[in-house]
């Protein structure tokens, strides 16, 4: 075995997870380098370091709402879907019935073309801004 | 009523009531692997409860009865990576840290812990939710190994892999702290 094999089992007898042979050939090789004495010096100073941490405890009202809300946030999902389907009938709607008209308003075809344009942009903008976080996107590889 | 029963509630006729009992009963755990994740309290409720509606809607697809968490725990970590894909990285927020458990460190370790939580947010998130398991919820190998479907062989090398991680990076940060605090 290479030291860096013994290194993952070191992190090992830390965590008390090894069997008993296992705890006497690590030692074994402890007690040869000292390297990997260092490293387990090393190991023991971060494992000190992670283990101050703790969480503080939730509130209850917090644990209620896991199960409470699940119903309000599909309503809300289901709401801007709605949303957004009326918004590209309208545009669809006004388009072919209104704005080709020779005919039509001038104020309305201003306020119909205000309306597609701000949908536009923000859709363009939320395009703009997922493809910039894409490129340094660490979750890449986790399947959504 | 029990972890398998209440599953069988739900596939039976779909009874909101067996669901609220597995609720209750990993949703502390999943808030803290959240929160472990995202950095920041109210987003965790956020992805707790998005996952637990995931779940309730694909529950008849749970294949073993009385193994809901390693399934659901997958559901949470895909909802919470979603959710940070779309972040531009950052420091998880201190105030989340528990300091008042020893009131001494509050002055003393303050700062040194909040380098630790700081220096976990920089880390990949494999390591990082690797650590949390072990550091921060004090699982054994072999929950760890049920919850992540990973050998056990592999646990111990990540750990490894992930405290190494931390050690380099809590210096690199510390280095640029000191760098910037000598600056005149």
């Amino acid at each position: 075995m290479d030291c860096e094999h013994y290194r993952e089992m070191i992190s090992g007898l830390i965590d008390n997870e090894l069997n008993a042979e296992e705890v006497n050939t690590v030692n074994q090789h402890l007690s040869r380098c000292t390297e990997c004495r260092a490293e387990y010096d090393f190991l023991i100073e971060n494992t000190e370091q992670l283990n101050s941490l703790s969480f503080r405890e939730p509130q209850d009202v917090v644990m209620q709402n896991f199960w409470r809300l699940p119903f309000s946030r599909f309503a809300r999902n289901a709401g801007l879907v709605l949303v957004v389907i009326g918004y590209l009938f309208l545009v669809a709607y006004g388009f072919t019935t209104f704005f080709l008209d020779p005919e039509g308003g001038l104020v309305g075809k201003i306020a119909l073309a205000t309306f597609i344009i701000g949908g536009l942009i923000v859709f363009g903008i939320a395009l703009i801004e997922r493809l910039t976080t894409y490129k340094t996107d660490p979750y890449k590889e986790i399947d959504r | 009523m029990n972890e398998a029963s209440a599953i069988r509630l739900c596939l039976a006729s779909g009874d909101p009531r067996g669901f609220e009992f597995l609720v209750k009963q990993y949703g502390r755990e999943a808030y803290f692997h959240a929160l472990g994740f995202v950095g920041d309290s109210s987003t965790a409720e956020d992805m707790c409860q998005e996952s637990f509606a995931k779940a309730y809607a694909n529950i008849p697809r749970l294949k073993t009865l009385g193994a809901f968490y390693p399934w659901f725990y997958i559901i949470l970590r895909n909802t919470c990576f979603n959710h940070l894909r779309s972040l531009k990285p950052q420091a998880p927020d201190h105030g989340l840290l528990d300091f008042s458990t020893d009131p001494i460190s509050l002055v003393q370790g303050g700062d040194e812990r909040e380098m630790v939580w700081e220096t976990l947010g920089c880390l990949k998130p494999e390591f990082r939710e690797i650590l949390i398991f072990k550091h921060l919820q004090d699982k054994s190998y072999a929950d760890i190994s049920n919850i992540l479907q990973i050998p056990r062989g592999t646990v111990m090398s990540r750990l490894y892999h992930a405290r190494k991680a931390f050690r380099i990076t809590y210096q690199q940060l510390e280095e640029n702290k000191h760098g910037l605090r000598t600056l005149p």
